[in-house]
């Protein structure tokens, strides 16, 4: 079976040149040009890709992806934008995009991010067969992780679940957004080993922003502020000098001294 | 109403002093004959009583009216100021020295003569005039008596009618005519000397009125007008006078707006030098994209793979130089447009940059270069705009690098100062030129020393990254000597 992929760009020689790239990949591809209609195409029929670009006429891409992500959390979304600083709305606002792309793009890069974002899909799908869920009617158990059989993550006093999105740190729920749960759990994954930014942004983003590595160090700095004591001295997400960063886990260990 | 301020003020002023002096006149007049009043009724008023003691026709008791009137008459004759009348005990006038039909009242009220007759000193004392129903005047009055009994009261109007008129009162005396004159020219003087005094004190607005209409009709062009200095260069004497004030305060904003309108036309004049440098710069590698894909699709066939592989390969670098100039002007534009949107934060700044030099290390090692941070670690705690930071300092390192040499230094510096924190970025490299070091921060200018590796530099890099410091409050400094590398830095605060 075919994957189905949505395609909703109004430049039309844009959309088709995508559709090329895509068919190459054993894609089937539907184009949409008006975003009202995208909308509506999005929410009823069903996609395993949605390619959503940021500049359409009457409604936002922003506002389309927002609203999707509403209606169906798993729902994989790329978008596509020409204009550099909607990135960091993307980024930053946390809409729910899974990727973005930067027109011009070249067709390796394209495929690459479909392949990979395709291959989350078929992940979450295959675990959601297996699984019985105790989730409400279709919601599934969001993201991956690299340890898809387990609900969640514990070091010290540190507990990551991965069913609920919630992290608790000293029996105390810690608000998250999407990416800082992503990052805190990928340093749970591989509790102190030391990664380098480029590392980070490979193992969390899953691709190199490029010109946005700096993302990592906001939400590093963010997560920080939300778990540390004192964020001048880390004692959790440290500082490996000329190396990078980890967590360190005897940072989180419930007999931990807060004073060295 | 087309009055200037000083015709208002002469103006109000005139009427004030016509109304004062008028009332100052009537007053003065009044005084005048309140004093004369009281003059002639104390020389005469004993009159009555000496004309009723001395004249037996009144004595008598016997009324012989024609008899008194041809008496009064003869005493009209003597003094014609005077009129006389008998009065009986109600005051009813019984006999008088005029023509009847001048008469025009039957009676006289009697509490003035009483009045006059208890207390003789306190004149003036005016009493009913027969010949007027209104009227008032001074008089004589005395009573008459016929041994014990009350006759009737002899009744004197002093001044007659020759003082009806205040007028012919002040032609009739030489006295009051000076003094009037006196105090109308004395009046009519000070008026002067106000109007004066008060033109005086409008002429700067006059003044002010007058360079504004000038200003206006150049339509507010600086150049075309001589602007006035109001006032003294002190300033207390500026504030004091709030025409000068005024006045100094329109100088300003006409400079202002003359230095903004300049400053408006010279952006301009940047702004279409830069659009027609970036049109050409954008030009030249879409002309070379357009002549490599005609040839590819004229002869397609006909090219040895070689061949197509070489023209494509220069299509796409041109396609990657293309985008990267556009991304910069979008960039530079997005700054411009002053709505970025800043993300201050505290974060350890060693962190970060020591990331931004990870990702420049295999571009270093390539050229040999050693790339280092100072100090390591470096501790320090800063509160800025991680992303922006993350920008101006990959523009710097990626400046720092393409103008080494092979083999050289690049070293990212962080130092405190007070409640700052110095990041600088120092290479010894090329350098840049006295003449040049003005202009690096502007949009596109290439240093004559550039290197020419044209796919990787639009010369926006610097201007973009000097906007960016500005957004966060900071400015990007340079210090640089020509074949002794160069020295940019960037001061951030420690605290919010």
């Amino acid at each position: 079976m075919k994957d189905n992929i949505l395609i909703i760009e109004d430049e039309i020689d844009i959309a088709k040149l995508i559709k090329v790239h895509l068919s190459e990949l054993d894609l089937n591809c539907d184009i949409c040009t008006q975003g009202n209609e995208a909308l509506q195409q999005a929410l009823t029929k069903d996609y395993q890709l949605i390619l959503l670009d940021v500049m359409l006429p009457g409604i936002s891409g922003l506002d389309i992806c927002r609203q999707v992500r509403q209606e169906k959390p798993l729902q994989s979304i790329i978008m596509l934008t020409s204009k550099t600083s909607e990135i960091d709305r993307i980024l930053g606002l946390e809409l729910g995009a899974d990727d973005y792309m930067t027109k011009p793009f070249s067709v390796r890069e394209l495929q690459a991010r479909v392949r990979s974002q395709l291959r989350r899909v078929h992940a979450i799908t295959a675990k959601n067969a297996s699984e019985i869920n105790s989730l409400v009617h279709e919601e599934k158990p969001v993201q991956e992780s690299a340890q898809l059989d387990k609900t969640s993550t514990s070091i010290g006093q540190l507990l990551v679940d991965h069913r609920f999105h919630q992290v608790t740190y000293k029996n105390k729920a810690i608000n998250l957004t999407v990416t800082e749960f992503e990052l805190i759990d990928f340093f749970c994954q591989h509790p102190d080993q030391v990664f380098s930014r480029a590392q980070l942004l490979d193992g969390v983003w899953g691709y190199h922003h490029n010109g946005y590595e700096h993302t990592v160090n906001s939400h590093i700095n963010r997560l920080r502020s939300k778990l540390e004591e004192d964020c001048t001295e880390p004692k959790i997400i440290q500082t490996v000098w000329g190396v990078g960063y980890k967590l360190n886990s005897a940072g989180v260990m419930p007999s931990t001294v807060c004073k060295d | 109403m087309k009055t200037s301020l000083y015709q208002r003020l002469a103006l109000t002023l005139c009427a004030t002093f016509m109304v004062m002096a008028s009332l100052l006149v009537a007053w003065s007049n009044s005084l005048v004959q309140q004093s004369k009043y009281q003059a002639e009724q104390k020389l005469h008023v004993n009159l009555a009583e000496h004309l009723a003691h001395d004249n037996p026709l009144l004595q008598d008791g016997v009324y012989d009216k024609a008899a008194l009137e041809n008496l009064f008459h003869t005493l009209m004759l003597l003094g014609p100021s005077f009129e006389f009348y008998f009065l009986d005990t109600q005051g009813n006038i019984l006999t008088y020295s005029a023509d009847p039909a001048k008469i025009k009242r039957k009676s006289v009220s009697l509490i003035p003569l009483k009045k006059l007759i208890d207390k003789p000193q306190q004149v003036p004392v005016f009493g009913d005039d027969p010949r007027d129903i209104n009227n008032k005047k001074i008089f004589s009055a005395s009573p008459v008596y016929q041994g014990e009994l009350l006759q009737g009261y002899l009744y004197i109007i002093i001044g007659g009618e020759i003082y009806d008129s205040i007028f012919s009162q002040v032609q009739s005396d030489k006295d009051l005519q000076k003094y009037g004159a006196f105090v109308v020219a004395g009046l009519f003087l000070f008026l002067l000397v106000l109007l004066a005094v008060f033109r005086y004190f409008t002429r700067p607005v006059r003044e002010l009125a007058t360079q504004m209409q000038a200003l206006k009709a150049v339509k507010f062009d600086q150049t075309k007008v001589e602007l006035k200095q109001w006032g003294s260069e002190s300033s207390q004497n500026i504030d004091s006078n709030e025409v000068h004030f005024l006045g100094a305060t329109f100088n300003d904003m006409v400079v202002q707006i003359n230095q903004q309108f300049s400053l408006l036309t010279e952006n301009d004049r940047i702004r279409r030098e830069l659009l027609a440098h970036l049109s050409h710069d954008l030009r030249t590698p879409l002309a070379t994209m357009q002549g490599y894909i005609e040839i590819l699709a004229i002869k397609g066939d006909n090219l040895s793979s070689i061949e197509k592989q070489d023209y494509l390969a220069t299509v796409q670098r041109n396609v990657s130089q293309l985008k990267r100039l556009i991304d910069q002007i979008f960039e530079l534009a997005h700054l411009e447009n002053g709505q970025v949107t800043v993300n201050l934060e505290t974060f350890p700044i060693g962190e970060l940059l020591h990331d931004i030099l990870a990702k420049f290390t295999l571009k270093a090692a390539e050229k040999n270069i050693a790339l280092t941070l100072q100090p390591q670690p470096c501790q320090f705690i800063v509160y800025s705009d991680i992303a922006k930071l993350e920008r101006i300092m990959t523009n710097l390192l990626e400046n720092a690098i393409r103008h080494t040499d092979n083999g050289g230094d690049i070293v990212m510096t962080v130092t405190q100062l007070s409640t700052q924190v110095k990041v600088s970025v120092t290479d010894n490299g090329s350098g840049i030129s006295k003449e040049d070091i003005a202009y690096i921060f502007d949009a596109r200018y290439r240093a004559s020393n550039a290197i020419e590796d044209s796919t990787q530099h639009a010369g926006l890099g610097l201007a973009i990254s000097q906007k960016l410091s500005q957004v966060i409050n900071s400015e990007l400094m340079v210090k640089s000597e020509l074949g002794n590398g160069s020295s940019f830095s960037l001061s951030l605060p420690m605290l919010p």
